[in-house]
């Protein structure tokens, strides 16, 4: 399911995101927040910049718990935003307790715009951004 | 492997106002991650881990943790516990959503009030979040996601509530890794995965760590927390909630 943000007219959409370098641990030292406001420099990536507004999305890239696959979305010459892709949602299964599995279900198949449980790892989101950008033309 | 941080909404500041005030936020999580990583030999807790400090000769804000542990040790009956089966001064259950907590603090007193941020998959929603789908958080399935049956467990919607936070805990991704505080042992019931709801990131975090080390009995305690919500995934598929669950699932666009 794309995880994206709606356009509101008079606010400018941003999207930021830092990594860890260490498990279980908080924060690191990729910084991927000053690669979008900065416009530019991802260690071994390069964003064409000063070209049109373009969306594109990168590979799946697995890792060790899963895959990562993300959006990157230019505008203005610049990286505006970096969203990330989920896999589809199928049914649930178990019968235990049916009036939260019905519940459950019931909202499976609505729009969110963030994602609780998964924990994505450092390496992989970098793979995965360097993906989506190297398809930005 | 680590979590990865992820800041989203809208703003009203400049470019360089907005750079500068996440600039901040990161910088702080990283200084953070120096301060209370484990798997970082030289840093402060991973020195006091081996004995060679003290708590009263670290930064005051280790105190504050450690404070901060003890509170919701007592507040959980036990169930949560900063201290490892070896008895080493573990706070990473807490340090994570508290860092976001303090980030979120910061991004707000720069002026920004219509973001979320993405915790290593514990999530926090702002109070002026805009956008209907942006109340919207979706659960991932108690299954690693490299699984084929991986996707999405079911979708809770915060807009018009008290709520704000929603963590997740589970052995999907990093296998066991919450131990029982009472046994000392890795917790092994029959549960796979709490996801509580709250009003707080750090509380949602907490509760969803100490439920998930009690088992399914922790349903009646977490009834008696105002402002939480849970749902548990047994592991025979079969779900279990407290009594005000239903109230927060997504209702499908159109109806």
């Amino acid at each position: 399911m794309p995880y994206t943000t709606e356009r509101i007219p008079t606010r400018k959409k941003w999207v930021a995101s830092t990594a860890t370098i260490a498990l279980l641990s908080i924060a690191g030292a990729i910084g991927l927040d000053l690669w979008l406001t900065g416009g530019s420099n991802i260690p071994g990536v390069t964003v064409p910049t000063g070209k049109p507004d373009q969306t594109v999305t990168g590979d799946a890239v697995p890792y060790a718990y899963g895959t990562v696959q993300l959006e990157v979305v230019r505008q203005g010459g610049k990286l505006a935003a970096v969203n990330l892709i989920q896999s589809g949602a199928t049914a649930g299964r178990g019968q235990a307790f049916p009036v939260l599995q019905k519940a459950a279900i019931d909202a499976q198949g609505t729009n969110f715009a963030n994602l609780s449980g998964a924990t994505y790892t450092t390496d992989a989101f970098k793979t995965a951004l360097e993906s989506a950008i190297s398809k930005l033309s | 492997m680590g979590s990865v941080f992820r800041f989203a909404g809208r703003t009203p500041l400049n470019e360089q106002d907005q750079a500068d005030a996440l600039t901040e936020a990161c910088a702080f999580l990283h200084a953070a991650d120096e301060m209370f990583s484990l798997y970082k030999p030289e840093s402060p807790l991973s020195r006091l881990a081996r004995g060679e400090t003290k708590v009263a000769d670290l930064n005051p804000i280790v105190d504050e943790i450690w404070n901060a542990c003890e509170a919701w040790s007592a507040e959980t009956d036990g169930w949560f516990n900063a201290f490892t089966p070896d008895r080493i001064f573990d706070p990473s259950g807490l340090v994570k959503t508290w860092a976001a907590s303090e980030a979120a603090r910061r991004l707000l007193a720069a002026g920004l009030t219509d973001f979320a941020i993405n915790a290593g998959g514990d999530v926090w929603l702002s109070d002026g979040v805009t956008g209907e789908r942006s109340w919207k958080v979706g659960i991932s399935k108690p299954v690693t996601i490299a699984s084929p049956e991986a996707g999405i467990l079911t979708v809770f919607d915060l807009l018009n509530s008290t709520m704000r936070a929603v963590a997740t805990s589970g052995t999907a991704e990093r296998g066991l890794h919450i131990w029982n505080p009472r046994t000392y042992e890795f917790a092994e019931n029959e549960l796979i995965q709490v996801t509580v709801i709250a009003d707080d990131l750090v509380k949602a975090d907490v509760w969803a760590t100490a439920a998930f080390a009690e088992g399914v009995d922790a349903v009646a305690r977490l009834n008696r927390v105002p402002n939480l919500e849970a749902l548990f995934v047994l592991r025979d598929g079969g779900l279990a909630g407290t009594d005000g669950l239903v109230n927060y699932f997504a209702k499908v666009e159109g109806e």
